[in-house]
């Protein structure tokens, strides 16, 4: 379905001086939330890939402290060089960023003026780490209070590297982002919460109010930030102002080999542009996006914005897919994966757009918590593919159906011992650790919580969070607070320990019965539980004539001894039969008295054997 | 008689093979009230812990598995030797003369069978990437399937014909009790002055057991959740399907070259 709901109003065709905001961000910004507001006008020369960029950033010392310095985020520069921070870690391991850099990227800025104090201020800088420009101190010349506002005029420079990590160009392809001089967080007790780039660190910065216009070459489509107030075409180049209130990040995405579709989801404009030819998978990321939407609506929130956009890079720049900016996400995954039953597509899809909540509305310090975005945006993208596809969400194929819970779980039992999830982005050794701990384990932790203590109460713990710290910085006492609220004590104990490395494993110590004078049978049944995590555990226990007795235990200690009464002897024991305890690494040892010999295995096991002997054998 | 030997030499090696994932998943599973039916659960919670973790208690360890390997590859070329065998100009009229040839050849055999699988997997995989790579300036990414599908055909192709080229080599160990380089010799000259008839002869009892395995496979994998054991039975018999195939195509190659050879050899007698 085409929606053609672009409004062409008043249009900054000029860099804005001092243009008003449309009353759109004035309406959706009452009482002037914002706290680092950005006017920019960027021209993109697609042959150089450069921008130069112009405009105005107003900024509001939101904390109780009087400030003598600024810290900027050019991160642009983390490309500039192979001495830099980001570069000096090398390749990746298992993460994102595999690709070597063909083109260095940078950000000059050529002024940053700041009008009430009558002073150029980027004559006086430094940075924050040697031989690495992404961490910027601007000094100021005197205190500016509590409540005071700066006026920043600023212009620069942005050279776009060769695709990598999530922002460049590959051919004609523009993924802009993290292209402007952007102020860091200043935290309420006066702290900057600034830092260099780093290899697995993503982002943290103010609400505030984005009025940007782009300047590309006419046959350019533009998805960007926010929803398009104007579209000007005019001597062969082709300006679109996007307004984005109370978000906390702008990026853009320019090309002109896009093309692009719009649906309407419940009065959300979904846009997706894509590659010529991979209509289909725009198809099938729109159709998802439209049935998530709905269900983060009702968990987390109302979607607030009144756009969102869909950008599927092509194959040369599939690193900057699968990420999330602020209405904005990239998505990717080949069809390959779908002719052998995978919903990547679908995946990705869903992850980035939970991120529109746990990242984009719950705007958390994604260097110091990547578990706080990571984590939680992957717990949400399990609970709708799972709704989805219930069973199978992960995988179905050649009779097997796996669940993606069941697949994150695998990852989160490797990245056990691998350390604390709760830790610096900068602190991860590889891509594994990671993303085993930030995003695995993470999730697992939380799908643990929900199976043990009851989807509804975990539904509720993290709507609660989402709704009462949107448009802010929650942290992690926040969320283990919400935690403690709707689903209890015990189960914030868990989430604490487990976000500090703890593990649980859960096993069958022993098991007994006999007659008792009555005529029946009583018995016991013996448990073990290891690691710093506690959790009550469920056992069944079916005796010879088939009838089976639920037994719990509250799983404090290291051993319980549950008793046990039944009509026959017991003939198996099988310690979490409704697998809820997804954070123990060890299934092993859980079962017993059950049938010894594997039928069906022998014969798969064999009949591949006969398949592969047609090739080597006679 | 000898297909036979084949099929139940087949069958057992099989087993033996399956033994090795039935023991270490079943180690895994420990003794799970539901058996192996929580592998084929929805959700597969049990089925990802197996696979991660059957390795780590299989039976036998990386070198045995590997002797094992070879040892099957010697044991398969004796059935394989005697089947060829049966078709040669003077095929052995006793059974101790039959293990004999089989025996002789069989070193050669089991070096062919190891190179013929190098050949057939490497051209495979060498294929498939090198159309995968040269396609990629001109098909978009949902069309990624196609390349990979154009690069297997061919793939494939070049596999069949490492295939017919190494059941030449055998003949002719066999046929003429030739080494393994001066076979090959006569084997690509064969191929190449015959190469339509035992193309047609190879590729129409290729595609017949391709349908009879596909079969085979449906029936096997409705069988194999109720009726595990039936399906090993029926998949051990379907066995018998490539089998009799391969025998009877060694019978084609044998009435192919029986006149050509004698021509290829005038051939060469005659200077020109
Ligand atoms: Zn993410």
């Amino acid at each position: 379905m085409l929606v053609a709901a672009i409004e062409v109003t008043s249009f900054a065709a000029a860099p804005p001086s001092d243009p008003p905001l449309a009353t759109l961000a004035r309406a959706e910004t009452a009482a002037g939330q914002g706290v680092a507001s950005y006017e920019l006008y960027a021209e993109l020369d697609a042959e150089t890939h450069r921008i130069r960029g112009k405009g105005v950033i107003r900024w509001r010392n939101a904390s109780s402290v009087p400030q003598r310095e600024l810290w900027l985020h050019a991160y642009l520069n983390a490309f500039k060089d192979e001495r830099t921070r980001l570069m000096r870690r090398g390749e990746p391991d298992g993460f994102r960023g595999g690709t070597s850099l063909g083109h260095h990227g940078s950000l000059e800025v050529h002024r940053l003026r700041a009008r009430e104090l009558d002073a150029e201020l980027w004559g006086g800088v430094t940075y924050g780490e040697e031989d690495d420009e992404t961490d910027v101190r601007v000094p100021l010349p005197r205190e500016v209070a509590p409540g005071e506002s700066l006026t920043l005029d600023v212009e620069f420079t942005a050279s776009l590297p060769s695709v990598m990590l999530r922002t460049g160009y590959a051919g004609r392809f523009h993924m802009v982002a993290q292209w402007f001089p952007k102020l860091a967080r200043l935290e309420p007790d006066g702290r900057w919460a600034h830092f260099s780039l780093d290899r697995f660190s993503e982002f943290y910065a103010d609400f505030g109010d984005y009025d940007v216009t782009i300047d590309v070459p006419e046959a350019f489509l533009v998805g960007a930030t926010g929803a398009p107030v104007g579209d000007l075409s005019e001597g062969g180049r082709r300006r679109v102002r996007f307004i984005a209130p109370r978000v906390h990040e702008f990026a853009f995405a320019a090309w002109d080999g896009f093309e692009e579709v719009r649906q309407l989801a419940g009065g959300v404009e979904l846009v997706a542009l894509f590659p010529k030819g991979e209509g289909e998978e725009a198809d099938l990321e729109l159709d998802v996006a439209t049935r998530a939407l709905a269900h983060f609506a009702e968990r987390y929130g109302p979607y607030p914005y009144r756009r969102l956009t869909l950008v599927r890079p092509p194959r040369e720049a599939a690193e900057a897919g699968g990420m999330e900016y602020p209405t904005l996400i990239t998505t990717g995954a080949s069809t390959r994966f779908r002719a052998v039953g995978l919903r990547s597509i679908e995946a990705i899809t869903v992850h980035e757009l939970a991120h529109q909540w746990f990242y984009g509305l719950l705007a958390t310090n994604e260097h110091r918590y990547p578990y706080l975005d990571e984590g939680l945006t992957s717990y949400a993208e399990l609970e709708v593919m799972e709704r989805f596809w219930p069973g199978n969400s992960g995988f179905d194929g050649f009779g097997f159906r796996v669940s993606e819970e069941a697949a994150y779980r695998i990852a989160a039992a490797d990245a056990e011992g691998r350390g604390r999830v709760d830790r610096a982005s900068s602190e991860f050794a590889d891509g594994h650790a990671y993303g085993g701990l930030v995003y695995a384990r993470m999730a697992t932790t939380l799908r643990t919580l929900a199976r043990v203590y009851g989807e509804e109460r975990m539904q509720r713990a993290l709507g609660v969070y989402a709704r009462v710290h949107r448009f802010s910085h929650p942290r992690p006492m926040d969320l283990v607070a919400a935690v403690k609220a709707e689903v209890g004590e015990a189960a914030a104990v868990a989430l604490t320990a487990a976000v500090e490395g703890g593990s649980v494993d859960v096993r069958l110590d022993g098991w007994e019965s006999h007659p008792d004078a009555g005529g029946g049978f009583v018995g016991t049944v013996s448990l073990r539980r290891e690691g710093a995590v506690v959790l009550p555990v469920e056992v069944d226990v079916r005796s010879a004539r088939g009838s089976v007795t639920r037994l719990r235990w509250d799983g404090v200690g290291e051993q319980g001894i549950l008793p046990w009464r039944g009509d026959a002897p017991m003939a198996s024991v099988l310690v979490d039969p409704d697998d809820r305890i997804l954070l123990d690494a060890r299934l092993e040892g859980r079962a017993s008295g059950g049938p010894k010999t594997t039928p069906r295995v022998w014969a798969l096991a064999a009949c591949l054997a006969q398949l592969g002997a047609s090739i080597v054998w006679p | 008689m000898v297909v036979g030997l084949a099929v139940v030499y087949r069958a057992l090696a099989s087993g033996l093979l399956a033994s090795i994932p039935a023991v270490a998943v079943s180690r895994v599973l420990g003794g799970h009230p539901l058996g192996d039916a929580v592998l084929w659960e929805p959700g597969g919670v049990w089925l990802l812990e197996v696979v991660r973790r059957a390795p780590s208690h299989a039976p036998y360890g990386a070198y045995p598995l590997a002797a094992a390997v070879f040892v099957s590859l010697f044991a398969a070329s004796l059935p394989l030797a005697l089947i060829v065998a049966s078709y040669g100009s003077d095929a052995p009229s006793t059974w101790t003369r039959a293990c004999q040839v089989a025996l002789g050849v069989a070193p050669r055999f089991t070096l062919l069978a190891a190179l013929v699988i190098t050949a057939q997997t490497l051209s495979f995989a060498f294929t498939t990437a090198l159309v995968g790579f040269a396609s990629r300036p001109f098909v978009s990414v949902s069309d990624e399937r196609w390349p990979f599908v154009v690069g297997a055909a061919l793939g494939l192709g070049f596999a069949f014909g490492i295939g017919i080229l190494g059941d030449l080599v055998r003949a002719s160990v066999v046929w003429r009790n030739e080494g393994v380089w001066a076979s090959l010799v006569w084997a690509q000259r064969q191929a190449r002055q015959g190469y339509r008839a035992l193309f047609v002869a190879a590729a129409g009892r290729a595609l017949l057991g391709a349908f009879g395995l596909t079969v085979c496979a449906k029936l096997v994998l409705a069988l194999l959740p109720e009726r595990p054991v039936a399906a090993a039975f029926v998949s051990v018999g379907c066995g018998s399907i490539p089998v009799a195939l391969r025998s009877s195509w060694f019978g084609a190659v044998a009435r192919e070259l029986g006149a050509k050879a004698v021509v290829a050899s005038l051939d060469c007698e005659q200077p020109d």
